[in-house]
């Protein structure tokens, strides 16, 4: 396993913990979360390059920012019925991306390149990634913390039955706006990560596909817990690998001459059934899988008859 | 100028139009945006380019075999990606279920194609057949919904699945119709973008998301007024690209936003309103 994919494994989870939380909590699928990444990446980076803020504050500005992001369909959500948070939330990130492709000191349509890595020299690249390691770990102690907390309990409440949560004194938006403003800020933090790792930053890296890699880690462990987003990971980035996918790219090659076009670079084709893969991936775990893998766990460990009450 | 931008825009309008009617019906029946209606016409439109230009068949009967074809993925997605979620309180899955048809037929396509757009050899000025057409499929399925039996199986479904089945209903058949149809109507909007643009694998996804966004801003349930929308932000994109004042993307995404929120908005309001009357009447 290399360094960049634990490197990308870890901006991942850690923008997947906050959504995991509005998942399984207030039942909301947030399908813009990559422009959370987004605005978190470029505020950190534009800061780090024009204001040369130290990268310490550059990442606190960053996940500031993408919790504000966040927070903006939440406003609404009590209003939102059906599809609307999802379609909102999705046309908030298409919005974002556009406004950073308009905007001269993001790159614009360009990439925005040489943004200052966290630490020089030729180890620089694997010392950051273990500042963000032990972030990650924070990250997960944190939210292990707040999945045991009272405040947890009244999230679900504000999601599964708002009335009851109302009638015990609680405002429903101030809860919801909690639980988003915690998801933006871990967004954000992945996102003020991304820009210092890989030094450079362009809006298609934070598209449509990368919200759903986020939505399906979460699916894939388990809405609303810790634990699951790390078994997501694995899952979501580990199993396509495992697949013959490869061997697959002759037979659609043999597929394209038989339709009469010139087929497609193999590297092209594998990455695109990787992409596939993944949608296929989003549609078995919503039609299969609704609670994730880790009700499996957890069954394993508390078999029938002796299963905590 | 005028001229030339409201002529633009009547083209483009049609276009959004006749792509935003499928996600409008599917809407009326399910409550769900069926996504993957951009990778149908992408679909469509690739039937066509290999049936006319490497089989060598006339064009009309290359659009049939679209039709049937299309019709027949509509409804394959119908049955493996959406049939189990039908009964579910959570709408929102099946627009998610929705998306992730689209993601994986789009690099299919995108795997065996490539990412190059590709033109077709033959040419048509569809000019006003594009309005005839419109207007054509809009009294068809008016007349469909509203004036024959099935219409009112449909809106039977629509209105509550439970009691429609006690009546004798069969849901499951609505339901695979609905989406043969609406996938059907996804091949008029691939050949018109065919002809001019050529197709790559995004096509259908790009104008699906103008399409979803006619529906959107048309208010989803009904097929007039998703047309009307689909004008609507057609003169707005236009309006766009000429002034330069905001990129055409930002406009549509503006608009879809705001639609949202004023639906949100009103639908609050009505909330208020009630409650209101309520104390008022001593309840």
């Amino acid at each position: 396993m290399t360094l960049s994919l634990l490197v990308r494994l870890a901006l991942f989870g850690m923008a997947s913990i906050g959504v995991t939380f509005l998942l399984g909590c207030l039942r909301r699928f947030p399908l813009g979360f990559a422009a959370v990444l987004s605005i978190g990446a470029y505020t950190a980076a534009c800061l780090r390059i024009e204001a040369g803020w130290p990268w310490w504050a550059c990442v606190a500005a960053g996940s500031l920012a993408g919790a504000v992001v966040s927070v903006v369909p939440a406003l609404f959500d009590k209003a939102l019925v059906g599809d609307e948070y999802v379609v909102l939330s999705w046309m908030v990130a298409l919005g974002c991306a556009e406004m950073i492709g308009l905007m001269e000191v993001t790159g614009g349509q360009h990439s925005l390149i040489g943004i200052p890595p966290l630490f020089g020299g030729a180890k620089g690249f694997g010392q950051g990634a273990q500042v963000l390691y032990a972030l990650f770990m924070g990250v997960m102690l944190l939210a292990w913390l707040f999945r045991r907390s009272r405040s947890y309990q009244e999230a679900r409440l504000a999601g599964v039955c708002p009335k009851s949560l109302a009638v015990a004194g609680r405002s429903v938006l101030s809860v919801s706006l909690q639980v988003h403003w915690m998801a933006g800020l871990c967004g954000g933090l992945a996102g003020s990560f991304w820009g210092a790792l890989y030094q450079t930053l362009h809006p298609s890296m934070f598209g449509l596909s990368e919200s759903v890699v986020i939505l399906l880690i979460c699916l894939v462990g388990g809405q609303g817990e810790p634990l699951g987003v790390v078994v997501g990971l694995l899952v979501v980035f580990l199993v396509p690998d495992l697949l013959p996918l490869q061997r697959m790219a002759p037979s659609l090659a043999w597929l394209s001459r038989l339709l009469g076009v010139d087929p497609p670079d193999p590297v092209v084709v594998v990455n695109c059934l990787h992409q596939a893969m993944l949608g296929l991936l989003l549609v078995a775990a919503i039609l299969w899988m609704q609670r994730g893998m880790m009700p499996f766990f957890e069954r394993g460990w508390h078999p029938r008859g002796c299963r905590k009450v | 100028m005028f001229w030339d931008i409201l002529r633009a825009s009547a083209h483009l309008g049609a276009k959004i139009s006749l792509a935003a009617i499928p996600y409008c019906l599917v809407y009326t029946q399910l409550r769900m945006f069926n996504f993957a209606f951009g990778e149908v016409i992408t679909f469509g439109g690739y039937v066509i380019y290999i049936l006319v230009e490497h089989l060598h068949w006339p064009l009309w009967s290359a659009v049939c075999a679209a039709l049937l074809l299309s019709a027949l993925l509509g409804v394959v997605i119908e049955r493996t990606a959406y049939r189990r979620l039908m009964t579910t309180p959570d709408r929102h899955l099946l627009l998610v279920s929705s998306i992730g048809v689209s993601i994986a037929l789009q690099n299919f396509y995108q795997a065996v194609f490539g990412s190059r757009t590709v033109y077709p050899t033959f040419s048509l000025d569809l000019g006003s057949c594009v309005w005839l057409v419109l207007t054509a499929e809009l009294i068809a399925l008016l007349w469909v919904l509203g004036r024959t039996p099935f219409g009112s199986q449909v809106a039977a479904v629509a209105s509550n699945r439970r009691l429609a089945q006690l009546l004798g209903i069969n849901p499951g058949f609505v339901y695979t119709t609905v989406f043969a149809i609406a996938s059907a109507l996804a091949v008029p909007p691939a050949l018109i973008e065919i002809s001019e643009n050529g197709i790559a694998p995004d096509t259908g996804f790009q104008l699906g998301l103008l399409a979803f966004a006619a529906a959107v801003l048309g208010g989803r349930e009904s097929l007039l007024q998703t047309a009307a929308a689909g004008f609507f932000l057609a003169l707005l994109t236009q309006l766009a690209q000429v002034t330069g004042v905001l990129n055409e993307r930002l406009v549509w995404v503006l608009c879809v936003i705001g639609a949202i929120l004023f639906s949100a908005g009103r639908r609050a309001l009505r909330h208020y309103l009630k409650i209101r009357r309520g104390e008022d009447s001593g309840e």
